[in-house]
């Protein structure tokens, strides 16, 4: 976990956030910058830092070590020189997705979605995307929690339109 | 039910479902009133292939177009050994206009095709 790269004597400063069920996490300050809405926090405030503490209203503890951990592994992947190989970064993300059910994915995926961090949110989409591939309708409903709200008209006509797309389709 | 409702609010269903190949993402139109409403936004796709195969042209541009998702209505194709001047068009979704310079083959929604029309015609 150590970074190679903070060769500088000087203390590494650290940020303050608190998750949405009050846990406090004490995050380098280059970690917590790569959330946009951390960042944009201490805009035009940047004295502020070194005691105020960042409320992340939507993000629970849960989720947190798993996030930063992203931010420190993927932001490491950035400054490498040479690029890490493809198969150390794969491998990576695939431990991350390891063990989460859909449910802490779509977590996730609130939480990047407000933290603004493009990169885990597209590549957290991308693996809800990867896992509602092939499945059926009734499946992607279960997946999202969405409620079927066609009559049986409407589907009836909406699945005529698209037949050609329904052959193939995994059982569930 | 709560995460549904989330998703929906932060176009983040959005972002999951157009994440997923055509094939793949008609299918999703049967799930919910809103999936569907998602996929009938238009859009203007446009795709071209140099290869000297005809058969393999036509794959390589069909699945060049089905990646993301689109409901074609139809395709226009332009196959030929002369280039054509291309093809200016607004796309609906987005607004802005977008010129594909030469075509072999086409695929478009019907939205885009009238916007199309109405830029010829002022």
């Amino acid at each position: 976990m150590a970074s190679s790269s903070s060769s500088s004597s000087t203390q590494v400063k650290k940020i303050t956030l608190k998750a949405a069920d009050g846990k406090h996490f004490e995050v380098e300050e280059p970690v917590a910058m790569e959330m946009e809405t951390v960042k944009s926090f201490f805009v035009g405030n940047e004295d502020a830092m070194k005691d105020m503490v960042v409320p992340l209203l939507n993000v629970s503890s849960e989720h947190m070590p798993a996030i930063l951990d992203f931010y420190r592994n993927h932001s490491e992947f950035r400054k490498r020189t040479p690029p890490p190989p493809a198969e150390e970064v794969k491998a990576f993300n695939e431990a991350f997705l390891e063990n989460k059910s859909d449910e802490q994915l779509m977590e996730m995926i609130m939480a990047a979605n407000f933290l603004n961090t493009k990169e885990l949110l597209n590549f957290l989409t991308e693996a809800a995307a990867n896992r509602i591939k092939n499945k059926s309708v009734e499946y992607v409903r279960a997946f999202f929690g969405i409620e079927n709200d066609f009559t049986p008209e409407e589907e009836a006509r909406i699945r005529a339109e698209n037949e050609w797309a329904f052959d193939g389709l995994d059982e569930d | 039910m709560d995460v549904a409702y989330a998703l929906r609010n932060e176009d983040l269903l959005q972002n999951i479902l157009s994440r997923l190949p055509t094939i793949h993402f008609a299918s999703a139109t049967r799930v919910s009133k809103f999936c569907n409403l998602i996929l009938y936004q238009r859009k203007l796709e446009t795709s071209l292939s140099l290869s000297s195969s005809l058969q393999f042209v036509v794959q390589e541009v069909l699945d060049e177009i089905l990646s993301d998702p689109i409901r074609p209505h139809f395709t226009i194709a332009y196959i030929g050994t002369s280039a054509v001047d291309g093809m200016i068009g607004i796309v609906a979704r987005t607004g802005k206009v977008k010129e594909a310079s030469v075509l072999f083959m086409h695929s478009i929604r019907e939205a885009s095709v009238s916007s199309m029309r109405a830029a010829y015609m002022e």
